[in-house]
């Protein structure tokens, strides 16, 4: 239900593709609104951290969030079917949603990324977001006897 | 790009931290041993203050002994090592793993019937209580103890069981009997109930009474609603806790009532020492 005055925004990413939003759709990223707020004036909103292929999916996102007629059991439902991606495009869009300043789509994202790590013993966490273990042995063994109860 | 964001390193330590908070103190502790990187988040306030229960700076202000912390996650530890809340005669912890919360109210918290009448019950301290004092049952023909306990102090959708913890002295008589009623009301409904034997498992003694008073027995026991009889289990610290049973904490705000009764059997009973009602989660 757009009244004919209702501003459209071109978002472009970081590979130069560029995405047509409705402003009121995009505002939802508190970076973007703070860009419109401050009178932004340029033809289109250069996004140098979020290259296309999130973009599409936060447009996904926030389309669906911005859409009053949606149920809370809907978008409930919309979540679960959204965080079904590969592990390394999870992290992609937790690092976008932060850039761009997204609330909603953090929550989502940093949810389904804990509920994930809930699962992994501290091995798997090393392989899945590719950290070295930096700790000397004597090191690993303190903090493990330090939380000892942790790991029964 | 690509590389960029499988690596948790590129991860700005505030997402770092908002994901740990959405696990459990038990993972973000496992998460320490990640690497040296990831500890500065797992540790950060922004992790323990979500694991804090949003009433925790009223529980605070309520302990017996000022509480002295650095850090949302020391406070944590504190809290899950129990401490003494209004005038000692609570106590608070925080079940470590998830943070959930958990109750001691104290015997003088507790409704016990006779409890004022030196004849009936004597209060006194004793050595590995956690309050200062214990009430004793002397002599009396009905046993009524109640605690009572409001929904909205505990943690949200919980399934909670309250335990009645007591000791039976070796001068103890008349407890086991006849089984005792426990129940779990709220408002005005039942939640649960149950009966249950105030008697140490494997006590001799009292295995060859109850041979010599089986019939009798029997008969008391028909006087009783049916119910699963249950036992009461002894635990690390030399206390037995009996369940009274359990009761899940929903949406609203109620007042939940543990008891255990045992007014059908009309006859004398002493020995009984009760240091109060734990109301812990279950599951």
């Amino acid at each position: 239900m757009s009244s004919p005055e209702e501003k459209t925004l071109i978002l472009k990413s970081s590979d130069n593709e560029e995405f047509l939003v409705k402003e009121s759709v995009a505002v939802q990223c508190i970076t973007i609104k703070n860009l419109v707020e401050d009178g932004c004036d340029l033809d289109a909103i250069p996004l140098l951290n979020v290259d296309s292929k999130n973009l599409a999916w936060i447009i996904e996102f926030m389309e669906k969030y911005a859409d009053s007629t949606s149920t809370d059991a809907e978008k409930k439902d919309f979540d679960t079917e959204f965080v079904k991606k590969p592990f390394n495009d999870v992290l992609g869009l937790i690092l976008a949603a932060n850039y761009l300043n997204f609330p909603a789509l953090m929550d989502v994202m940093c949810d389904a990324c804990a509920n994930e790590m809930k699962l992994w013993s501290v091995e798997q966490v090393r392989e899945k977001f590719h950290i070295q273990n930096d700790y000397t042995e004597e090191e690993e063994k303190a903090v493990r006897a330090e939380n000892f109860w942790a790991f029964e | 790009m690509e590389m960029a964001c499988s690596n948790i390193k590129t991860l700005p330590e505030d997402c770092v931290s908002t994901i740990l908070s959405l696990t459990t103190p038990q993972d973000a502790c496992r998460m320490l041993l990640v690497s040296r990187a990831v500890r500065p988040a797992a540790e950060s306030d922004t992790v323990w203050d979500r694991f804090l229960p949003c009433d925790c700076w009223d529980i605070v202000a309520r302990s017996d002994t000022p509480l002295k912390f650095s850090s949302k996650k020391e406070l944590f530890f504190i809290l899950s090592d129990s401490i003494l809340i209004d005038g000692g005669n609570k106590a608070f912890a925080l079940e470590k793993s998830s943070g959930l919360k958990s109750y001691i109210l104290s015997a003088r918290e507790l409704s016990i019937l006779y409890s004022n009448e030196q004849n009936s019950w004597s209060w006194k301290s004793i050595p590995n209580s956690r309050f200062a004092e214990v009430a004793e049952l002397k002599t009396a023909g009905r046993l009524e103890i109640r605690g009572t306990i409001r929904t909205r102090i505990l943690s949200p959708h919980t399934t909670y069981g309250a335990y009645l913890l007591i000791k039976i002295s070796d001068r103890a008589f008349g407890l086991d009997s006849i089984p005792c009623e426990t129940s779990i009301i709220a408002s005005d409904r039942v939640l649960d109930t149950s009966t249950t034997y105030l008697r140490e498992l494997d006590n001799k003694k009292q295995q060859l009474e109850n041979l010599f008073y089986w019939n009798r027995m029997q008969m008391l026991k028909g006087r009783v609603n049916k119910g699963d009889e249950k036992l009461p289990s002894k635990k690390k610290d030399g206390w037995l806790e009996i369940e009274l049973g359990e009761f899940l904490v929903s949406e609203r705000d109620e007042v939940v009532t543990m008891s255990l009764v045992e007014i059908k059997g009309h006859q004398l009973k002493g020995g009984l020492i009760i240091q109060g009602i734990e109301v812990r989660p279950k599951y």
